[in-house]
Order: structure tokens, then sequence, then C-alpha cells
């Protein structure tokens, strides 16, 4: 389970990565089709860690400790900048036809929006990074652990 | 211990690439653009690099570009055009540069929409991946810093830990 959600992280923090400038690979149509897809990744990524959500949720402001807190919120932002990267994405799409959904605003607040909660998510993901870095080491094996 | 060392430097070589890619990229000012939609000249503005292209998008008038006077200028005939072009000094150019050129052009304004069939420029088979790197560096920056405040603040917990006991 542990190799799966290690090359579904990687290859999360790959895509984001292209995907960061739409110019950089293949063009728009493969940064839309990417964009969405990397919305299902995530969902799969919290689903392999349902467990943990569902007793950080449970215990949030009674006995968790104050890591998992601060995994939790950071989680929760991620969340939203991912939700509002794929919404403001969806609006502003070009090869892909999403006009049906009526989002409405202008072009350039999507625009602005898709910009900066892209650029605040990756930040985001840096730091969530970070925090689990511990996790990394021992998947890759950097680091001999007793038990 | 020369390991430490080594995690260190690189960490160091991380952080200060990160910084200048913070500044390259235009990472903090394009993450708060959002809190300031008002500000309607910052988002003309911008884009990767210097004088960048994606907050051309939102142009799409020629005459923000000074465009008017030089569409004006090529509609000219061509034997009058270099006739001027002569006279400016400047080179004389075929149909096909000035087509290329009003391509590109085209594709600088981000004015894509009506070239047939919905398809656009960036459609490109291009590969470019300096901005990519770019960014890996700036979200290495951030990992590297949390994990350096992370056993810090570790550090510190601990160090109270042992003065309460």
């Amino acid at each position: 389970m542990n190799r799966i959600k290690l090359i579904l992280n990687i290859l999360l923090l790959i895509v984001m990565l292209l995907l960061m400038d739409p110019r950089s690979f293949y063009g728009l149509e493969f940064h839309e089709w990417a964009g969405l897809i990397i919305g299902l990744f995530f969902i799969l990524h919290k689903a392999l860690n349902w467990s943990w959500i569902k007793i950080v949720t449970v215990c949030f402001f009674k006995s968790s400790p104050n890591r998992a807190r601060l995994n939790y919120v950071l989680d929760v932002l991620l969340l939203a900048g991912m939700v509002l990267m794929i919404l403001s994405g969806i609006a502003i799409a070009r090869t892909i036809n999403f006009s049906w959904m009526n989002l409405g605003g202008s072009g350039m607040f999507w625009r602005v929006m898709h910009t900066s909660s892209s650029f605040i998510t990756l930040a985001l993901f840096g730091i969530h990074l970070g925090l689990h870095w511990k996790w990394v080491q021992l998947r890759f094996k950097f680091k001999k652990v007793a038990s | 211990m020369s390991k430490k060392i080594i995690n260190g430097i690189i960490s160091l070589a991380i952080v200060i690439a990160a910084l200048y890619g913070l500044s390259r990229l235009r990472f903090i000012e394009r993450s708060i653009w959002i809190f300031k939609t008002n500000d309607m000249q910052n988002t003309r503005r911008g884009g990767f690099e210097r004088g960048g292209r994606e907050g051309r998008d939102f142009r799409t008038r020629p005459q923000d570009f000074g465009g008017r006077e030089r569409q004006n200028f090529e509609n000219l005939p061509d034997s009058v055009r270099q006739r001027l072009l002569a006279e400016r000094g400047a080179r004389v150019e075929n149909d096909s540069l000035r087509e290329s050129r009003a391509l590109n052009d085209t594709a600088e304004r981000g004015d894509f929409r009506g070239r047939g069939e919905g398809r656009d420029f960036r459609r490109g088979q291009s590969v470019r991946l300096v901005n990519v790197g770019w960014f890996f560096i700036v979200f290495a920056g951030f990992t590297v810093i949390t994990i350096y405040l992370d056993m810090l603040l570790k550090l510190i917990k601990r160090k109270k830990n042992q003065k309460e006991c």
C-alpha cells in the first residue's frame, strides 16, 4: 500500500509541476486534461489516507496531537486550493467545452483566481511534503528505523 | 558529520536558488493577485520571466499593443511599403516574413480565438521545461525550509522538556 501511495504522490508532484506553466509541456490541451486528471489523483490520495482523515476529524478538538492538527489544517487548505484551481480552470478552459456549466464571473477574475490558487497550492504542497519528510525518507529507506 | 555538512550545503543552495526562483517567477506577486483583483494594472502586466506572456492574455484589443498603426502600414501595397521602409532605412520584409510575424504577434497577445475550429497556438508539441524547473526549485525551497523549521521546533521542544525535568 505504501508503495502505491509513494508512486501516486510522485506522479502528483510531477504532473503538478508540469501544470504550473501551460506552455511548458505539450500546450494547453495537455494542461487542461491533466488538470482534470490530477483532481482525480488528489481524490485517490485522500481516499488512500481516509482512515487518518476520519480519526483526526473525530478527535480534532479533543485528543489529536498538535502536529496532526497542523497537518489537518494544511490538508484542508490544500483541498480548498485544489477545488479553486480546478473550478477556475474549468471556467477559463479553451480546449474542453465547459460552457454548459455556466460558472459566470469575468474571465479575468477566473484567470487571476487560477494563477493565484495554483501558486499558493504549490507552496502548500511544498510545506506538506516538508511535514511528511520522515515518511518519504522511510519509503526511500534513507533512514534506518529500529522498528 | 561530513554528511550533515553536505546536506546543509545542499539545502542552503536549494533555498538560495528558490529565492531567486521566487523573484524570477514573480511568485509572491502572482500568489496575491487574487487579493487585489481591483488593481487592474497588476493583472495586465506580468507572466513568465520578464515581460512575459501570461498577463498579455488579458489584452484583446490591438490598439493596446500599438498594433493599429502597424496593421495599416502592412495593408499598404508592396511597392509603397518597400519605398517607405527604404526611406526609414529599415529592413524590407517579404510577404512570408510578414505573415509569420503577424502569427507571432497573434500568439503574443493570446488572441487565438477564431483561428479555425477553436485551435490555438498553445497546442504545439513543444516541451520547454525551464519554467517547470524553476517551479520545482521553488517547491523544493518550501520543502527544505519546512524540514529545517520542523527540526528546529523539535529541538526547542526537546530542550524545554529537558529543562523541566
